[in-house]
């Protein structure tokens, strides 16, 4: 951590990490259990300093991708590139992984088994000390590190998983899930190191099935189902995509229903206009200041993200 | 190799950190210091009570040729005084007033008939006179007598033969006629033997702590977070050489604490004759190479186990596939003593689960050559690199299969596709 409390840049950052060469480049991912295709052709690519959301409903192979990508388990297909190479000790120790299914050594203390997975991650053991104390401090558990971790409620073990995913400072990060459970303070915290890091050029892959922490953090989208890729792009565009020629107006005043309107939705101050087909969002504008109406806020009325999936999922299952 | 040596000092200390594993280490040191205080302190109290002094009288109604009793010498006999005496009555009243311990009678026609009245109070209590345990020529009576007899018949040579006639060495003869050397060394029997026996425990005990330990992991759900930071085979290789430094660590404590126990033991008591109770050079070295390979044999199995199983009970349960061939050699000692270049003692030394234990036994009789030496070590140390190239392997499919463990059929094709 620097002079101002924030953290610092992440090792590899500014040297190995060219800007064009993504961080992770995986392609064509297949895996098999059994008679089962967990995972059929997926690809996704995270740009340096990008976060990407990876979301899906559960079991549709979110954990299985990652697992691939990070070569904890070998695909039957595909390749995975880290950091524009094959998968090797150097690219491994600029990733920080905090998993779905989480857990610590719970007979030992918060304090060594930091410093032992840093030094797992290439750090020395001095500054694996220095570091894991001030990540402790970082997420407000620096009182614990010397509890045992059998001591710590779920919340906080979580929080030193985190502590212990991204002191060795990755230039990559994943994490499967990683807020499920957090009360909405610690969730709070974990974002804004997230959002901090991210800052400082860190990539992130980040899974999970709650769409607003996607909408809320994420650039760009891979939307997985039964192992396959549904959707794939950056958020914006996705939301573009499925948005439903509709505007969304706040204005103070009640006004007239505008000629291109098919439809008028409205609560309070906030309406959803719905346009004829082939009616451009602007000219339904033109025509609402035209009618002498004050328009407080005018945009484009996309889905949720969290409708988009049900959309998606909901036909790909029906 | 980094990695795993960080794996290995991490689980070196943790595994001393385990209170289980201190106790078992300490139990040996206790032991002996335990024994060595309870023989010490019988020695002493042994050594503080002077043996008591027995008076025994003797009325000698035998008359030699000269017309003279035939025991009135080699009266003094250890801590028995034998007391000539001549009046039966006044013999018998010393008797009942505690002079003398006991009373023997030597009747006239005792060269005929060898008999010899003993007379002693009611349970008087006192013993090393006459009881015959084991041979009563020894006895002091025994030797009262014999030297009597002897005396001027025979000289002190022959007389101490007839005390002590014989003492045996046996030599055998093979069919070709050759002389079959018996070298049963009893010290170097029981160093390798003892040795063996520590081996088969420190090796079960740490390999039982690795399989433990991953299985903690996997139910722990650490094992995710330790795969993304390092190679199943650094895992393991990390695993086996950290608990293998715990186990080699307890060795050294037994093996040293066996040594200054016996060493302490010969200050205490003097040891039997002819039992050398100097650690043989070889049994060192040996023994140092059967628990690295034995240690590496066995670990890597049980991470194999650790590896396919879900959880520690499980575990537990499926352990004895590894344990019972390793401690099957027990069964079989007495036979394997006996024969030990016999084809049962030589397929038990190259069968790498029994080999560290068998070959330990054969060497301990001298009964093992350096050829089956090298077979045994060699035929050890392949199974070793055949045991982690096929443990590699489970580890990377079945380290991160929680709550459901894979069939045989399965297992097999693993390997088969790996």
């Amino acid at each position: 951590m620097n002079p101002t409390g924030t953290l610092e840049a992440p090792q590899g950052a500014t040297m190995t990490t060219p800007l064009t060469m993504p961080s992770v480049e995986a392609t064509d991912l297949w895996k098999r259990y059994g008679d089962r295709d967990v995972v059929q052709g997926v690809s996704l690519a995270v740009e340096r300093g990008q976060m990407l959301g990876l979301v899906g409903p559960n079991g549709s192979g979110k954990t299985t991708t990652i697992r691939m990508v990070l070569d904890i388990i070998r695909p039957d297909r595909g390749t995975v590139r880290l950091f524009g190479g094959r998968i090797s000790q150097a690219a491994q120790a600029k990733i920080g992984y905090l998993p779905e299914e989480r857990g610590l050594y719970k007979g030992q203390r918060v304090l060594p088994t930091l410093v032992y997975l840093a030094e797992l991650k290439g750090l020395a053991h001095a500054e694996a000390q220095t570091r894991a104390y001030e990540m402790l401090e970082r997420v407000g558990m620096a009182e614990h590190a010397n509890k045992k971790v059998r001591e710590l409620s779920r919340g906080m073990g979580q929080l030193v998983q985190f502590a212990a995913t991204v002191l060795h400072r990755p230039s990559f990060i994943v994490l499967d899930e990683p807020f499920s459970g957090l009360d909405p303070v610690n969730a709070r915290i974990m974002k804004e190191v997230m959002a901090e890091l991210n800052q400082q050029g860190t990539s992130v892959l980040f899974s999970t099935h709650q769409m607003t922490d996607v909408e809320e953090l994420c650039d760009n989208v891979v939307m997985i189902n039964r192992g396959a890729t549904v959707l794939n792009g950056p958020l914006l565009d996705i939301k573009r995509r499925y948005a439903d020629n509709a505007v969304y107006l706040e204005t103070a005043a009640p006004f007239a229903s505008p000629p291109s309107a098919v439809e008028v939705v409205g609560r309070g101050r906030g309406h959803l206009i719905r346009l004829r087909p082939g009616t451009a969002p602007e000219i339904v504008l033109r025509e609402l200041l035209d009618a002498g109406v004050r328009v407080d806020r005018y945009e484009l009325a996309t889905p949720s993200l969290e409708e988009i999936f049900i959309r998606i999922v909901g036909e790909a299952n029906a | 190799m980094r990695k795993a040596l960080l794996i290995a000092r991490h689980e070196f200390f943790v595994t001393l950190s385990r209170p289980s594993f201190r106790i078992f280490s300490a139990l040996v040191p206790v032991l002996a210091v335990l024994g060595l205080g309870t023989i010490s302190v019988y020695q002493t109290v042994r050594d503080d009570k002077p043996e008591e002094a027995i008076q025994a009288g003797v009325i000698d109604l035998t008359v030699g040729l000269a017309g003279d009793p035939l025991f009135t010498s080699y009266r003094q006999q250890d801590n028995v005084t034998f007391v000539l005496m001549t009046d039966p009555q006044a013999a018998t009243r010393r008797l009942i007033d505690g002079d003398i311990d006991k009373l023997y009678v030597i009747p006239e026609n005792y060269l005929h008939t060898g008999l010899i009245n003993e007379i002693k109070p009611e349970q008087a209590g006192i013993g090393g006179i006459s009881e015959a345990s084991g041979n009563p020529n020894q006895t002091p009576l025994g030797r009262f007598l014999l030297n009597n007899l002897f005396v001027g018949e025979v000289g002190p040579d022959r007389a101490q033969r007839v005390l002590d006639p014989f003492n045996i060495v046996t030599t055998e003869v093979s069919p070709d006629g050759s002389v079959v050397v018996e070298d049963r060394d009893l010290g170097r029997l029981l160093f390798f033997m003892g040795l063996g026996v520590m081996l088969v425990v420190s090796v079960f005990t740490t390999s039982g702590y690795l399989l433990q330990g991953l299985n903690e992991e996997k139910e722990n759900r650490i094992m995710e977070v330790l795969l993304s930071s390092a190679k199943p085979e650094h895992l393991m290789i990390g695993k086996l050489l950290g608990l293998g430094g715990a186990g080699l660590l307890q060795m050294l404590v037994w093996t040293a604490s066996g040594l200054l126990f016996l060493v302490a033991l010969t200050q205490i008591i003097e040891p039997p004759e002819g039992l050398d109770l100097t650690p043989p050079p070889l049994a060192i070295i040996v023994g140092a190479i059967y628990f690295v390979l034995g240690y590496f044999f066995f670990g890597t199995l049980m991470a194999a186990l650790g590896a396919i199983t879900t959880s520690t009970r499980e575990s537990g349960q499926v352990t004895a596939v590894v344990v019972l061939p390793g401690v099957a050699p027990l069964w079989f000692m007495e036979q394997m003593i006996e024969n030990p270049e016999g084809p049962l003692a030589r397929a038990a030394s190259f069968i790498p689960f029994s080999a560290p234990l068998a070959s330990l036994v054969r060497l301990g009789v001298d009964g093992m050559g350096l050829l089956d030496l090298v077979i045994s070590v060699v035929l050890l140390a392949g199974s070793v690199v055949l045991a982690m190239w096929l443990t590699i392997r489970l580890f990377r499919a079945y380290l991160l299969m929680y709550g459901q463990r894979p069939g045989f059929r399965q297992i097999l094709r693993t390997l088969r596709n790996a």
